[in-house]
């Protein structure tokens, strides 16, 4: 009995997980660069539309995927030529772009599916089960019983920790974000660096949004992503700019979130709207009191301009 | 004499109305250490920005090795096989050593095999100019001078052959400096050519072969140096040497003591002791001068004294008062002002007009408002009479204090400590990036204080300033300060002393 | 000591030149995003000419529209004052939709416990709550700021999350209304309630106490000793450390007052408009808010015009919605579009400056 709550717990927590660590390692990149970028929530948003669209059209959850991460960077690059090359404020660029791509997908979804918006049935991911592995106990169904995009999004997380530890590009990146005229004068160029970066946010914001639409929901409303995008630009936090502590605070949020369902399956008498403030709460507690002595990139937030 | 290896002719580059560079020609030789001098704004950055290729001429042209070399980027200039020290070093802190020595020549490959290349490749070159290095260590953990060291190992790594200095002692403690000139003999001695930039004649002496000097933006005089005079290398900087001095009035010694540092200790941002043991008196009506190489505690000093850093142990008294742990307001409304070594950081407002940032401390003053509400009538009435008071020339004080040429700025920024007739005044290095008759002007200004009977205490990199000002020298070394000695201590024995020497 | 005679006609030439380059950015903000929007509609077969018809004239058309946009026009107002206020101290409240909610919130929660004191005491009392639980509420994000480094973007905007899984978990729990059929709270008592001046507009008595609003932040940034220390915090935080500055106590104190506004502007919704609490309470306020702010160029005077823009825009797109069918939604993209060319202006008139 309890092994199997716990089994629920982490199988819907991991899904719950997935967009979450998706969109804070496409931030890490661009923070690591020195740009931080409040338009996740935004470009999620976009991403999951486009997704839905695309897979709606086509029946085909893949392209759905390619949409999203296209619409997702598209919208980077709207950012990306804002904040970068003409050097406007990134924050307010971020919150613009919020406000834009809620007005914009929810206009044309409601242009296309009606004012009322019918209830929509996709063809969604569905679990692809692993021979073997999947029968394994506990972890079985946990990590090797669920849809192929989740897969993909766990190789993410050691590629983006290889990329940004091991590689020229990622020493490259690191550069940009701590000292960008050191990097300039090593003969890189920062705004490209910079603007590849945001691109990569883009598109993995988009991945994440196709995820809620075509592998979580299966569906497409309004508002679909309830805020994700602003719990992983404090998960990027959380996980001190680490794509592995990124993956581990994700997964204790997204367990945190699926707590509710399980308490509301278990009848326990606490209201569940308690739960749905819970993942705020934690990560609120979580950067109070466990933030210490790291640092952010030493010119996350600042434009460069040569001289 | 062989082809020169970098040779410029008739570089001209003007900013507006301004010739920042007019009809420049010079050569640069392999093994040898060239040496170009002149004041703030004579033309040095903008001549060695051209051969970084930060700039583009507009007129003239060089050649590299017998070739025609118009860098548009600094990319081409070290692909060219140029490389350039900047004042602010141009590394990662975070990174460790080889991170920056990776960083952005991909050369090294980030695999195991490529960082033991690197390393072996590192320690190779490391025992060929005779010196050591931990790779591993991160760059925010070394001392300046080793800073300083790997940028010029980064850059050799990169194959250069032209090495650009700029500045390269100002950041540096003596004995630093002492190793900074070995390593450039090793170089000169490997053939590299080597651009040394500097305005302290007497290092300039030391190390260089060759010597250009630069005023208002041409060639004033081109010197080897084992012929020529510090006296006639100073002459061609600045012909009237004597502009800053003779102005000192007499102090009178007898008055009593104002304000008292008994052992003061803090430390710096990094948690490295910055102050060590500081004592000193300063008495009504005089001017202590503080004389030490830029790095050595001055800014920990001025800060301590304004109650911005903490101190770790000592006590401060002004007058009866201990105001050892007194708040930087409270040190304000008693007497204490600063003029502070950088006014763009550290003293004016962008986006707030001049009104606004001549009056930042007279509007908390009781006389300009009432319960908190501003009479803005007064204030701007105030603010006219200190610009007119201390010649900032302006048009319209409702414009950005952005507007305001360096020199101008400077004077508000002054005049503002100054209006508010402070019992202590701590200046630092308070004609620092400012013209000549700027200058004369601020130096007369705190000479009236003086004599108006406020004791100064003048943070001072350059020793000229110290000597046309101050009626006691004293000196700080790695946060001890020596002295004070009387004015009349010859500039030998101070010189020395700023490097460390115990006399 | 010199006379000083100030040259009127150089600083009316001034004045009138500024006022047209003040004038300028935002125009084009707005033009940029009429016409994006009016393309986009193009583009999806609307009929263009009749959909901005039907939107003027539901913003402008009768007394009725006219009255209602006025309505729409004060929360977003107060909160666009609560914005331009932190953003001109240099602080990053995100947060003005969190405070207004836990304003409404600590609103509702207190009424009840006020019953035996005299209706004028009641109220005034009300909007005091209110007003210091917005600006507790932002307080906890400055605090965080200040004493814990984290960044006030992120908690601001995590704070509203909280503070609107409160307003849901009240509306469906402890204040849920006496009925228990829908969740919302019951209404306030009448006399908690504002004066309905033009029935059956909702147009109340609390209008005018923005525009009256918008003149005292005005003052207080300009005319007062802390706004003048405000100012300059932003403008330079080092200097002003210099200058005998409590740089910190400024920054929490902008980031409370600011939050203070919002959670005024959540009292004023609830006693002049809704009378009740539910989850949809504000359609995004705090976060129009942010393009109402920086529209005007964080001037809080300019923040009037702004505010009745945007008022009349949410006002006038929902009759659009009625007639034209066209979703009203399409307000928040032309926000978004604004936001974006102010903040792209900003940015090239700080690079002609330097």
């Amino acid at each position: 009995m309890l092994l199997n709550v716990i089994e629920n717990l982490l199988r819907s927590g991991l899904k719950l997980a997935a967009p979450l660590w998706l969109t804070a390692t496409g931030e890490t990149f661009a923070e690591r660069s020195g740009v931080i970028n409040i338009g996740l929530e935004g470009m999620m948003l976009a991403g999951a539309f486009a997704g839905m669209i695309a897979g709606y059209y086509s029946a085909n959850p893949w392209l759905g995927l390619l949409a999203g991460v296209a619409a997702g960077a598209l919208l980077s690059a709207l950012f990306g030529a804002l904040t970068i090359y003409a050097a406007a404020d990134q924050i307010i660029v971020g919150a613009g772009i919020n406000l834009l791509a809620a007005g914009l997908t929810g206009f044309l979804f409601r242009r296309i599916f009606g004012v009322t918006g019918a209830a929509l049935t996709l063809a969604a991911f569905t679990p692809v089960k692993i021979p073997w592995l999947a029968d394994m106990p506990l972890l079985g169904s946990v990590c090797f019983e669920q849809p192929a995009l989740l897969y993909l999004a766990f190789a993410v997380i050691p590629l983006a920790a290889f990329v940004l530890k091991r590689t020229h590009l990622g020493l490259a990146i690191r550069a940009c974000g701590e000292h960008s005229a050191a990097a300039d004068t090593a003969g890189l160029n920062v705004l490209r660096m910079r603007l590849g970066c945001v691109l990569f946010c883009g598109a993995m914001c988009g991945a994440a949004g196709a995820y809620l639409s075509l592998a979580h929901a299966n569906t497409f409303v309004e508002g679909l992503t309830a805020g994700r995008g602003f719990i992983a630009l404090a998960l990027v936090i959380f996980g001190r700019w680490q794509p592995w502590g990124i993956f581990f605070a994700a997964i204790f949020f997204g367990c945190a979130n699926a707590l509710q369902f399980q308490f509301q399956a278990l009848g326990s008498g606490i209201p569940y709207q308690i739960f749905l403030m819970l993942p705020y709460v934690l990560t609120l507690l979580v950067l109070i009191f466990a933030r210490g002595g790291v640092k952010a990139p030493g010119e996350l937030g600042k434009a460069y301009r040569r001289g | 004499m062989p082809p020169a290896f970098l040779e410029i002719s008739h570089l001209s580059k003007s900013f507006g109305n301004k010739r920042a560079l007019d009809n420049v020609s010079l050569q640069f030789h392999a093994g040898e250490i060239h040496a170009v001098l002149g004041e703030n704004g004579a033309g040095k950055s903008t001549l060695m920005n051209l051969i970084y290729g930060l700039l583009q001429p507009d007129r003239g042209a060089m050649q590299l090795g017998g070739r025609v070399f118009a860098p548009r980027s600094p990319r081409d200039a070290i692909r060219s096989g140029l490389g350039m020290v900047h004042q602010h070093f141009m590394l990662v802190p975070t990174f460790t050593v080889l991170e920056n020595f990776l960083l952005g020549n991909p050369r090294f490959r980030m695999t195991h095999a490529g960082l033991r290349n690197a390393e072996q490749e590192v320690q190779r070159l490391c025992a060929r100019l005779r010196i050591k290095l931990d790779t591993a260590r991160r760059i925010h953990e070394l001392a300046v001078g080793q800073q300083q060291r790997v940028e010029i190992i980064k850059i050799l790594l990169r194959a250069a052959r032209l090495l650009i200095l700029d500045e390269p002692t100002a950041v540096l403690a003596p004995q630093e400096v002492e190793e900074l000139f070995a390593l450039l003999r090793v170089l000169r001695e490997q053939g590299h050519a080597i651009i040394f930039i500097s305005h302290k004649v007497e290092e300039v002496k030391t190390i260089s072969d060759r010597v250009t000097v630069l005023r208002a933006g041409k060639v004033t005089g081109e010197f080897e140096t084992h012929a020529v005079t510090t006296a006639e290398i100073a002459h061609a900087i600045t012909p009237n040497v004597s502009a800053l001095t003779s102005k000192r009035v007499a102090s009178a010694s007898q008055q009593k003591a104002l304000l008292n540092a008994e052992a003061l200790c803090a430390r710096n941002s990094f948690g490295g002791l910055a102050l060590d043991h500081v004592s000193f008196t300063l008495r009504r009506g005089e001017v202590l001068g503080v004389a030490g190489v830029d790095g050595n505690g001055q800014a920990e000093l001025a800060e301590a004294l304004m109650g911005l850093r903490k101190l770790a142990s000592g006590k401060l008294w002004l007058e009866d008062w201990d105001c050892t742990a007194a708040t930087t307001l409270a040190r304000v409304q008693n007497g204490f002002a600063h003029i502070p070594a950088d006014r763009r950081e550290m003293g004016l407002f962008p986006g707030l007009t001049i009104y606004e940032n001549a009056a930042i401390f007279a509007q908390r003053e009781p006389e300009f408002q009432t319960h908190g509400w501003l009479h803005m009538k007064r204030i701007k009435v105030w603010s006219k009479r200190l610009v007119q008071a201390f010649e900032v020339r302006t048009d319209d004080m409702a414009l950005p204090v952005e507007t305001l040429s360096g020199g101008n700025q400077q004077k508000l920024v002054v005049g503002r400590e100054l209006m508010r007739q402070p019992k202590v005044l701590v200046a630092v290095n308070p004609t620092r990036g400012v013209d000549l008759a700027a200058t004369q002007k601020i130096h007369e200004l705190l000479l009236a204080e003086k004599a108006r009977g406020a004791a100064i205490l003048l943070i001072s990199t350059e020793l000229e300033e110290i000597y046309a000002l101050a009626d006691r020298i004293a000196v700080l070394f790695k946060g001890q300060l020596r002295g004070p000695f009387a004015a009349s201590e010859s500039r030998e024995k101070i010189g020395a002393r700023m490097l460390g020497a115990e006399i | 000591m010199h006379r000083i005679t100030v040259k009127v006609p150089n600083q009316m030439k001034r004045s009138f030149t500024t006022t047209l380059q003040v004038l300028a950015t935002p125009g084009l903000a707005f033009g940029v995003a009429t016409m994006i929007a009016a393309l986009l509609l193009w583009l999806n077969g609307y009929e263009v000419l009749p959909a901005l018809v039907a939107l003027v004239h539901g913003a402008f058309g009768s007394t009725y529209a006219i009255a209602e946009t006025v309505v729409r026009t004060v929360p977003l107002l107060i909160t666009g004052l609560a914005v331009a206020f932190a953003f001109r101290a240099g602080v990053w409240n995100i947060g003005a939709e969190g405070q207004l909610l836990f304003g409404a919130l600590t609103a509702i929660a207190v009424a009840p416990m006020l019953a035996a004191l005299p209706p004028y005491l009641r109220f005034f009392l009300l909007l005091l709550c209110s007003v210091g639980a917005g600006g507790l509420w932002a307080g906890l994000a400055g605090w965080m700021k200040l004493q814990r480094q984290v960044p006030e973007v992120v908690s601001t905007i995590l704070l509203n999350f909280i503070a609107l899984e409160l307003v849901r978990y009240a509306v469906h729990g402890p204040f849920m209304e006496a009925a228990q059929q829908f969740p919302q709270t019951d209404p306030l008592a009448p006399e908690l309630r504002l004066t309905r001046w033009l029935p059956p507009t909702r147009l109340h008595a609390g209008v005018w106490l923005a525009p009256a609003l918008a003149l005292l932040v005005h003052l207080l940034i300009r005319r007062t000793v802390f706004g003048f220390n405000l100012r300059a915090t932003a403008a330079n935080a080092t200097a002003a450390r210099f200058a005998a500055l409590h740089v910190a106590r400024i920054q929490l104190w902008s980031m409370a007052i600011s939050g203070a506004l919002a959670g005024f502007a959540g009292a004023m919704e609830l006693s002049g408009v809704t009378y009740r609490l539910y989850q949809n309470f504000s359609p995004g306020y705090g976060y129009t808010a942010i393009a109402v702010a920086l529209m005007a160029r964080l001037q809080p005077l300019a923040i009037i015009g702004t505010a009745l823009l945007f008022g009349a825009l949410e006002n006038g797109a929902l009759a659009m919605q009625r007639q034209a069918n066209v979703s009203a939604v399409i307000v928040n993209m032309m926000q978004g579009l604004v936001v974006l060319t102010i903040a792209v202006a900003g940015a090239l008139e700080l690079k002609r400056k330097t």
